[in-house]
């Protein structure tokens, strides 16, 4: 049986034209997304992933193309739309701080049109279900970043939607946090009849960890769309090699220029003065070479790396995801 | 959208509007702001003109209540327009609150009506204030003749008029947050003009005779006019007036003024979601 399509786009495109510059943020994204799935979209910094979001959740028009939200049409239906959404994003901290934990989700629940008997128990099973009943009369201004998170998300269920867009929805936050939030998202898709997750990351593990399948964008452009499982499959002809370096200044630009490598990554550690390259190649004579060059450098070690959803990015794109920045992290 | 859904997202947003109003640490800073500022209001304008009086060496009790009336009733001007002017970017992008409620079914329109309600019941508390106060200064305590007969007021045609220009100054508030909608400052500016420009044209403390033709004109236009008007009808009962036809204008008016706010509104509405304005970001 075929499942009906919760969210489908076709061509999708979004320019962004300002005094100096142009930017086309999407770039004609066609997706479909399934009823109960979770679903990742991967990319770097600006590659179109919020906007994509945004366009979404009625926030933003296209410039071109058309978008489905729970068969609804995007552009024209966008009140339905809204009645079966929610929006969470990481990083921002919507509410009133003057308010209380427990105020805050009443005004929400209240503009949901929620009765008041109806709203009382859902804060609570919520409060409780994150975790931070403690904090229900604390006002928010006192909460840490994590607990503002767990807030956040408490809020985007609040209404009960089908469909939950999460931008980013662990940034920031620890490891403990995170990892929280995630299985309750996991469960949630689980347990609800029409739960459809549509997650953007820049995290790799998150996306590996939660996605039934998982979009790769750049520049506005999908590169990639599969189970993160198959996405990996596809590069076990590959080599992937790890090596680590002990220095945070070197050049490697170098390896990119070389026959038969088809990227490479790179994540400095200031604290240990260490660089780990992540280099992939289409067979070992490739890397034979580039070790030969590596030699100048201290390298502290080498080893043979399993495929991640990174290693798929810089198989597409040919450089890794955040120079610099651990981007695995989390 | 359901009717309950409206009402409940009403009744919290006035409830928002009030806990925001009275977070101020200092019950003192509170008291200023709902009596002493409109209060100080009237007794300059008050004083001033006494003293004009006494240098003429004539007082003219009718204008005096005229003016007692007037500036008391513009309160509601000052409270809506300021209720409603920085309300935008303050949930734009101190309380980043602005995109979750225009997602809400509640809509961002019925929340906005509701903080702007908070205005009008702020405003009724500082005018029946001002009012006790004004006349405990002027008449009991300064034994300044008003020609007003407290036990004869007209109140159905009073609560009338209120009703009516209410319609009216929402629809300003509508209009200002329609242009914060799409600006990326609060426009301090532009709420003065407003309100200057009912405050100077609206027959507020001026007899809109004293003006040129061409700011008559502007008066005749303004609804905030037959507002005035009938507020004072209702508390002075001045002969030769014609309540019927001053009502129709001030219906009139206000259709006008409804409409060119929900339409600058709908406007702005439009551009946010064309633009994504609904949560940009900016300097706020
Ligand atoms: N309102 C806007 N005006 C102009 N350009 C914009 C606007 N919003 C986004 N862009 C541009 O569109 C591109 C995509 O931005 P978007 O925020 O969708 O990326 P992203 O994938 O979410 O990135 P990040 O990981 O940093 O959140 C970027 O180049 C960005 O600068
Ligand atoms: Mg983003």
């Amino acid at each position: 049986m075929k499942l009906p399509h919760s969210i489908e786009t076709r061509d999708l495109t979004r320019i962004f034209k300002s005094k100096n510059e142009t930017v086309k943020a999407l770039d004609k994204v066609s997706l479909s997304i399934e009823e109960r799935e979770i679903f990742g979209l991967l990319g770097p910094n600006g590659a179109g992933k919020t906007t994509f979001i945004k366009i979404l959740t009625t926030l933003l028009l296209p410039t071109n193309g058309e978008a489905y939200v729970g068969g609804f049409n995007v552009i024209k239906e966008p009140d339905r739309v809204r009645k079966i959404i929610s929006l969470v994003s990481g990083g921002e901290t919507p509410g009133y701080g003057i308010l209380s934990v427990r105020e805050n989700l009443w005004f929400f629940s209240q503009l949901y049109g929620l009765s008041s008997t109806a709203a009382r128990e859902k804060i609570k099973r919520l409060m409780a279900d994150l975790d931070f009943e403690e904090y229900a009369n604390t006002r928010m201004a006192k909460l840490s970043t994590g607990y503002r998170q767990r807030l956040n998300l408490a809020r985007g269920l609040l209404s009960g939607p089908n469909i939950l867009f999460l931008d980013e929805p662990t940034l920031g936050l620890d490891v403990l946090t995170a990892k929280k939030l995630r299985s309750y998202i996991v469960d949630w898709a689980k347990k609800e009849a029409k739960g459809t997750v549509l997650l953007t990351t820049h995290y790799m593990a998150e996306a590996d960890e939660m996605c039934d399948r998982v979009a790769i964008i750049d520049r506005g452009r999908i590169l990639a769309c599969d189970s993160p499982s198959t996405l990996k499959e596809n590069l076990k002809q590959k080599q992937i090699m790890r090596v680590e370096i002990a220095s945070v200044q070197a050049d490697f630009g170098f390896i990119d220029k070389m026959a038969d490598v088809i990227g490479y990554s790179q994540t400095r550690n200031i604290q240990t003065g260490t660089t780990t390259l992540k280099i992939m190649v289409d067979n070992e004579t490739a890397f034979a070479k580039i070790m030969r060059q590596l030699e100048k450098l201290k390298i502290l070690s080498v080893s043979k790396a399993e495929p991640t959803l990174e290693d798929v990015y810089i198989s597409l794109v040919g450089r890794g995801f955040e120079e610099g920045e651990a981007s695995t992290s989390a | 959208m359901a009717v309950s859904t409206i009402l409940r997202t009403v009744k919290q947003a006035i409830w928002l509007g009030w806990k925001i109003d009275t977070n101020w640490a200092d019950p003192l800073v509170f008291a200023i702001y709902y009596l002493i500022r409109p209060l100080a209001g009237l007794l300059i304008v008050g004083f001033i003109f006494l003293i004009g009086s006494g240098v003429a060496g004539t007082f003219n009790p009718d204008y005096f209540a005229f003016m007692f009336i007037g500036n008391s009733f513009f309160i509601y001007v000052v409270q809506i327009m300021m209720s409603m002017s920085i309300l935008i970017h303050e949930d734009r992008s101190h309380y980043e609150v602005l995109r979750h409620i225009y997602l809400t079914p509640g809509s961002l329109r019925w929340y906005i009506l509701g903080r702007a309600l908070n205005g009008v019941l702020n405003a009724t508390v500082s005018l029946i204030l001002t009012l006790g106060f004004g006349l405990l200064i002027f008449q009991v305590l300064l034994g300044v003749q008003m020609s007003i007969n407290w036990w004869g007021i007209d109140f159905p045609l009073l609560a009338l008029s209120l009703f009516i220009g209410m319609f009216c100054f929402l629809a300003l508030g509508f209009m200002l947050c329609g242009i914060n909608i799409m600006t990326s400052r609060v426009q301090f500016m532009l709420t003065e003009y407003v309100s200057g420009t009912l405050y100077l044209f609206g027959g507020v403390v001026f007899l809109p005779e004293i003006l040129p033709s061409w700011g008559q004109a502007i008066t005749n236009a303004l609804p905030i006019t037959y507002f005035l008007r009938g507020i004072r009808f209702a508390i002075l009962h001045q002969a030769g007036f014609d309540v019927q036809t001053n009502l129709l204008y001030l219906v009139l008016t206000t259709v006008g003024a409804v409409i060119l706010g929900l339409g600058v509104f709908k406007i702005a509405e439009h551009k946010a979601r064309k633009d994504g304005l609904i949560d940009r970001k900016e300097e706020y």
